[in-house]
């Protein structure tokens, strides 16, 4: 099973599900849990994890010897992603639309384009004493770099027998390439106006690329009955409702596992481990 | 000095383009000889990444400044990292923004 958990945006309880359920169903089998969040990646944070693995992600970028360069502008002219300008002082990279795709490099006739790495992130591997079959992988952007995919992609090449992703928020790209990853989709929101929108954004995106999910409705009790009307409208499953409780949020601002101090928790945990694994874990 | 305006005509009469690289004209304009040409855009209808593209053709003009409304991030960035100084938040007729820019100098 790659089950992939998202959200249309950040705090809606995307990754309160998945650690809890990553942590859960790893007391009976070997769990990975893929925090590909990288620009904020918190999951980690739930846990008493020592890290015993910090990996550099690097992506590619070209780097013009102006001396060499005979201003032919095939180089410009290759770039599929206008990532190469001409400019009064020769050629320029934007380094933020370059794909490291390499088509500059191989065009150029005058081999004035050499082929560096720069590092735009890290993946860090981690273990838990509390849950020794739980392995939990982080990708970590660095701050300043705009291209998450390369990062997103080294995350998700750990996809095991038995993944948990916790994606990013949202509906761009690296959503996608998350959930084309998975088999089962989980969407997390919220039983308000808002989440409701959001909800629907998401469920536009996986319509799209024909991955059928379910929703998790988080702080229920809380909004009103629109996403569960939705949901029934639109013949969506909804797999759990997480009640909106005070002793709830405190943990969870606390950092703490709700299966470790709510019993009813546990069971809710438990009847979703089952509803997924009845299908084929 | 040479300044590229976006616009929705082709001569110095004309009103600036509230969009840079989706506008129909580009007007240049030399401000020591107050000679005026025009440049049909034939980017406009360019999809993703079209600032970028428009960039390339502004800095191509070889001009000194553009002058617009307002300009998107992308095309913001190559102009200014191409060493095209960028001036925005102007509207109006070409001619009275070339005579006020000249009038500052
Ligand atoms: S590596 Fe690819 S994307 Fe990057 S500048 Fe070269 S051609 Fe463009
Ligand atoms: S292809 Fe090579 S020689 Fe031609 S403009 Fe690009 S860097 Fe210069």
């Amino acid at each position: 099973m790659n089950l992939a958990i998202v959200s249309g945006k950040g705090g809606t309880g995307k990754t309160t599900v998945a650690v809890n359920l990553a942590a859960y169903m790893s007391r009976e089998r070997d769990i990975r849990l893929l925090d590909a969040d990288a620009e904020e990646p918190n999951a980690v944070l739930f846990f008493q994890a020592d890290m015993s693995r910090d990996m550099a992600v690097s992506v590619m970028v070209p780097e013009i010897l102006h001396e060499k360069c005979t201003r032919c502008r095939k180089c410009v002219e290759m770039c599929e992603y206008n990532a190469l300008m001409m400019t009064r002082k020769g050629v320029l990279l934007s380094p933020d639309l370059c794909h490291s795709c390499g088509a500059c490099m191989y065009v150029c006739p005058e081999k004035a384009i050499l082929e560096k790495f720069r590092e735009t992130g890290r993946i860090r591997e981690y273990h838990c004493k509390a849950y020794p079959r739980l392995q939990v992988i982080e990708g970590d952007l660095h701050r300043g770099e705009s291209r998450v995919t390369p990062v997103i992609d080294d995350v998700l090449s750990y996809a095991g027998p038995c993944t948990i992703i916790d994606a990013p928020p949202g509906t761009s790209c690296p959503v996608v390439e998350t959930v084309k990853h998975a088999d089962r989709v989980l969407v997390v929101t919220e039983s308000t106006p808002f989440g409701l929108h959001d909800l629907k954004g998401v469920a536009a995106m996986l319509r799209l690329i024909r991955k059928p999910f379910q929703v998790v409705i988080n702080r229920h009790g809380q909004g009103d009955d629109g996403v569960e009307n939705w949901c029934k409208e639109e013949g969506i499953p909804v797999v759990l409702k997480i009640p909106f409780r005070e002793d709830y949020a405190r943990v969870i601002a606390g950092g703490g596992l709700l299966i470790e101090h709510f019993p009813r928790f546990r069971e809710d945990m438990a009847c979703l481990a089952k509803d997924l694994c009845g299908k084929g874990l | 000095m040479k300044i590229l305006f976006p616009s929705v005509g082709n001569t110095l009469d004309s009103e600036m383009d509230n969009r840079f690289a989706r506008a129909d004209w580009f007007v240049v304009v030399d401000t020591e000889t107050m000679e005026s040409y025009a440049l049909r855009n034939g980017e406009k209808e360019g999809g993703h990444g079209v600032g970028r593209v428009v960039a390339q053709y502004v800095v191509d003009a070889d001009v000194d400044m553009v002058v617009a409304p307002q300009v998107g991030p992308k095309a913001l960035t190559a102009l200014e990292s191409a060493g095209v100084k960028v001036i925005t938040g102007k509207s109006g007729k070409i001619r009275h923004i070339v005579e006020e820019l000249v009038a500052d100098q």
